[in-house]
Formats: C-alpha cells, sequence, structure tokens
C-alpha cells in the first residue's frame, strides 16, 4: 500500500537508501562480538565473589543496538551501543549502585584499563569496534512492568526509564506496515535485507543529523529522532515516503506548539523526558532548522535526472562514501540478474529493465558481453 | 537502411536518452546516443567512456553492445530483443560508471578502442 502520490522512482531511491543503512549500520560480526563481550562482563559481574552477584546482574542490549537503527559515527571509529546492567532490587542508593558495579569492573586487569565513568552508564571501550556503555539498573517499583530506574551521576540520584518499552513499541511502530516481501527470487548480492521502512528511516534521519550539525552539541538526540519518527510514521512500504510523513509531521507538530516547543518523552514511560536535550541556547531552533531543512532534501530527491545526480545528491545528504557503495550495488544488481538470466525487459513505453523485482516486463535479457576498451 | 529513433529510459532513475539505431542488411547494428550526449566523467576526462566505438573521438562515441562474431547477436536475431534491451542495460552501467567510476556491467576488451565498427560488420560490408 505505497502511497499513491509517490511515483515509480522511490522504489528505486528507496534501494539506495536502504543500501546507505545498510552499509552505516553495525556489521553482523561486530553485533556478534558486541554480544560476546557484554556476556564476559556479565559473567564478570556474576561470578563468586562478585558483591553485584547477589543481585542476579542481567545485562540486554537498549537503544540503537536493540532497535537495530545504529549508524557508524562521523568523528569516531567506535559505534555507541547502549546496555542495561539490570539487578534485582538492591535496596541501595542510587550512587551506591554506580560504584558498586563501577568498582567491581574496576577489579578486572583487563576492564579497569578500559572503563570510563559517564554520566548514567559505565563505559567500556573496545578499540576501532565499539563503546559498551553499561547503565546500572533495577525495577522500578512504582511504575512496575518493564519501568527501571538508572542512577543518574549529575543528578545524584535514580532517574526513571523504559528502554525495553521502548523497544517494544518502536517495535510495534515498525510493524503497522511491514513492507511487503517481493516474491522474485534474487540472485547475491541481495538488496538490503528487508528491513522495515520505519528503522531505515531512523537511521537515515540519525546520519543526516551527524552530517547537518557540525557541531554536535547542538544536534538533537537518537532517542528524539526515533521517538518523533515512531509516532508520526503512518504506515507505507517506502523509505521516502516514511521519512517525508515524519518530517512534514515534525514541521506540522512544531508549529501547532509554538511559541512552545514540542514535547518528547518515551512512550512508555512519560516521566522519561527525551525532550529536555532541546534546553541547550540555540537547540530547538537548530533543531527546527535540521527538520525543515532534511524536509526539503528528501522532496527534491524526487525530481532528479539520472544516477550521477541522484549519487551526488545523496552523497551531499549521507556521506560520499556509503552512496557511492550503494550505487554501486545497484549496478552490480543488475549485473548478477543479467547472468543469472533473471533480468527482464520491456520494449513498451520508454522501456526498461528490471534492476529491481516489479519493474521491467516479462521478457528475459539475452546474455551478452560488451565489447570494446574498458 | 533501417533508421528507428525514440526515447528509451532504463530505469525510473536514470535519464531519459533521445536514441537511434541504424540497421543495413547483413550489417551490424549500430546504436547512438543523440541527447543527452554521452559524456566523459568531469574528475577524469581524459579517460574515455568504455565500452564504446569511437571512444577516443569525444561526442563521436558509440555503445558497444556485444562480442562480434561470438554469436551474441547474428542478423538471425530480432533488435527488439536483443540490441534494444542490451543497449537499455549498457546506459544504467553508463550511468553507474558517470557516477562513481566503476564499469560494473563486465565485458570484453578489443585491441583498438577507435574501430568504427565491430569486426563481423566489416565482413559484411566486403
Amino acid at each position: 500500500m505505497a502511497a499513491p502520490s509517490y511515483p515509480q522512482v522511490t522504489e528505486h531511491i528507496d534501494f539506495l537508501l536502504a543500501e546507505v543503512a545498510a552499509i552505516l549500520q553495525l556489521t553482523g560480526e561486530q553485533h556478534q562480538l558486541a554480544v560476546q563481550h557484554y556476556g564476559a562482563v556479565a559473567e564478570y559481574l556474576s561470578a563468586q565473589g562478585s558483591p553485584v552477584a547477589r543481585f542476579d546482574p542481567l545485562i540486554y542490549p537498549q537503544g540503537s543496538m536493540a532497535l537495530e537503527t545504529t549508524v557508524r559515527p562521523l568523528r569516531q571509529e567506535e559505534y555507541d551501543l547502549d546496555l542495561v546492567c539490570q539487578l534485582l532490587r538492591t535496596g541501595l542508593d542510587a550512587m551506591s549502585v554506580y560504584n558498586m558495579v563501577y568498582a567491581r569492573l574496576m577489579s578486572h586487569n583487563t576492564y579497569a584499563t578500559m572503563v570510563e565513568k559517564k554520566n548514567r552508564c559505565i563505559r567500556i571501550n573496545y578499540a576501532h569496534d565499539f563503546h559498551l556503555d553499561i547503565i546500572p539498573a533495577e525495577p522500578d517499583a512504582t511504575r512496575g512492568g518493564t519501568a527501571i530506574l538508572v542512577p543518574d551521576r549529575s543528578l545524584v540520584s535514580w532517574t526513571p526509564s523504559n528502554p525495553k518499552g521502548f523497544v517494544g513499541w518502536f517495535r510495534g511502530r515498525c510493524a503497522i506496515l511491514k513492507r511487503a516481501a517481493k516474491a522474485e527470487a534474487v540472485p547475491s548480492p541481495t538488496p538490503a535485507a528487508q528491513k522495515p521502512a520505519l528503522t531505515i528511516a531512523v537511521q537515515l534521519m540519525k546520519r543526516r543529523r551527524d552530517l547537518f550539525f557540525s557541531d554536535a552539541t547542538l544536534a538533537p538526540r537518537s532517542v528524539v529522532l526515533t521517538t518523533l519518527a515512531g509516532e508520526l510514521f503512518q504506515g507505507t512500504e517506502s523509505v521516502v515516503a516514511t521519512l517525508a510523513q515524519i518530517l512534514a509531521g515534525i514541521q506540522r507538530r512544531v508549529m501547532r506548539e509554538a511559541p512552545n516547543r514540542i514535547v518528547v518523552c518515551n512512550p512508555t514511560n512519560g516521566d522519561e523526558r527525551f525532550c529536555e536535550s532541546f534546553d541547550g541556547p540555540g537547540r530547538y531552533e537548530a533543531f527546527k532548522q535540521f527538520v525543515e531543512q532534511f524536509g526539503r532534501e528528501v522532496q527534491g530527491l524526487l525530481s532528479l535526472e539520472g544516477i550521477p545526480q541522484l549519487e551526488e545528491r545523496l552523497g551531499v545528504l549521507f556521506g560520499g562514501e556509503p552512496v557511492r557503495k550503494a550505487v554501486k550495488s545497484y549496478g552490480a544488481l543488475q549485473k548478477a540478474k543479467r547472468d543469472a538470466g533473471t533480468l527482464k525487459f520491456t520494449g513498451a513505453g520508454l522501456g526498461g529493465v528490471s534492476v529491481l523485482p516489479g519493474s521491467g516486463g516479462t521478457r528475459p535479457v539475452p546474455p551478452n558481453t560488451y565489447f570494446g576498451a574498458a | 537502411m533501417l533508421v528507428a529513433r525514440g526515447v528509451i529510459q532504463p530505469t525510473p532513475i536514470t535519464r531519459k536518452y533521445r536514441v537511434k539505431l541504424a540497421y543495413e542488411e547483413r550489417h551490424a547494428p549500430k546504436v547512438f546516443v543523440i541527447s543527452p550526449r554521452l559524456e566523459r566523467r568531469p574528475s577524469q576526462p581524459e579517460l574515455p567512456i568504455p565500452h564504446t566505438y569511437g571512444s577516443s573521438k569525444v561526442g563521436e562515441e558509440r555503445p558497444c553492445l556485444y562480442l562480434p562474431e561470438s554469436g551474441e547477436w547474428t542478423p538471425s536475431h530480432a533488435i527488439a530483443i536483443t540490441i534494444m534491451p542490451w543497449f537499455l542495460t549498457w546506459l544504467v552501467d553508463y550511468e553507474i560508471w558517470l557516477a562513481t567510476g566503476e564499469w560494473l556491467g563486465g565485458g570484453a576488451p578489443h585491441g583498438s578502442s577507435d574501430g568504427d565498427c565491430a569486426p563481423s560488420s566489416r565482413k559484411g560490408a566486403a
């Protein structure tokens, strides 16, 4: 059920956008490595002699790793991966819990050299791959369910959170319309995995944000963009249409709330206000500017002519290197289909070849070898 | 001599091309891109467009779509279901080359990139 106002060109731009997102995300190997590493951390925290052990620590991913919205950072090599280290109720105060987990990690010869204190998490640096940001937490008895309390060092107290609830909510939003599985068998290299359009849109919003803000302190937080995207997504299988929908939706909300700021909370815990990050000077203005410009940029993608123009434009929006790779995978896909004998064409109208499933007619393109100097 | 003209667009993200196809009996069919004209990469103007006849003469290039004398195309093949789809895929590969500098469509080299026509057509003309 693609939005009817979007022409067929979106399907092909969507392919490139999905490729860009896939190129920027944590690789399968890195994901596995992260799981191994946090498994080892959990083991060390629960080992005999660990003061944390009696609270039965359980480590699970939250944020982009759990949402599958990771995006390679612009200014560093390492991805930031957020993990919750959930304990049973400790009966201790927030700082004691934080310090207990920190002290245990510092008692390990290797971790001691990798650990860094942050406001809400304890960061373990794995050079060249990622940081594991480990957030100590315990159940929030008052709010119940998946709600947790997290020590906040600047508040010197607990702060409410509900990352599990948030992940469940976001997955539910993604599923309001699953991208239709394309029936045609596609040879390797396969197009980007059939991720939900909403997930890809969030990755691209984060990437555009990283490139848009030369001053990273003005940039909206990922969780703000993710929440707004989830709230404003109305269900379409097109990534371009999803982005357009979200960005227009944010602008409508901004106008409706003016002169106040929009409020962005964890949809599963209203006390967890994500929009506090708008508080800094100039930040809300910068956010509005970003959304407005990106909205125009997305619309502009529909009126470009030719792959070189599209490559140049997408390169400005999301970075030259991932976009070049994405364009090459479009070419590699056509070649793979030609080699497999599955590329179809039509001579009707302007003609066309079926680089993507569902377009380009019914007749197979016979085998050929371009001649002449390469 | 048969000449066909028309506008083609290989996929929705490529340009629309005004093209010409010329076919003389017992000669190889020739395809021409009329507009927008084929161009070299602006960042590497010294590099000829891959897989073209007349590749050393800027503005006179035309796509080499198949390996002559390989049987991929013979006069018994209908142009509409061979030359035309190859022209479409070639244009996609050309645009990707223009954008990225990489030719992903494969192909075979020949001795001189300046050959004006494929060996099979020369034979036919003799």
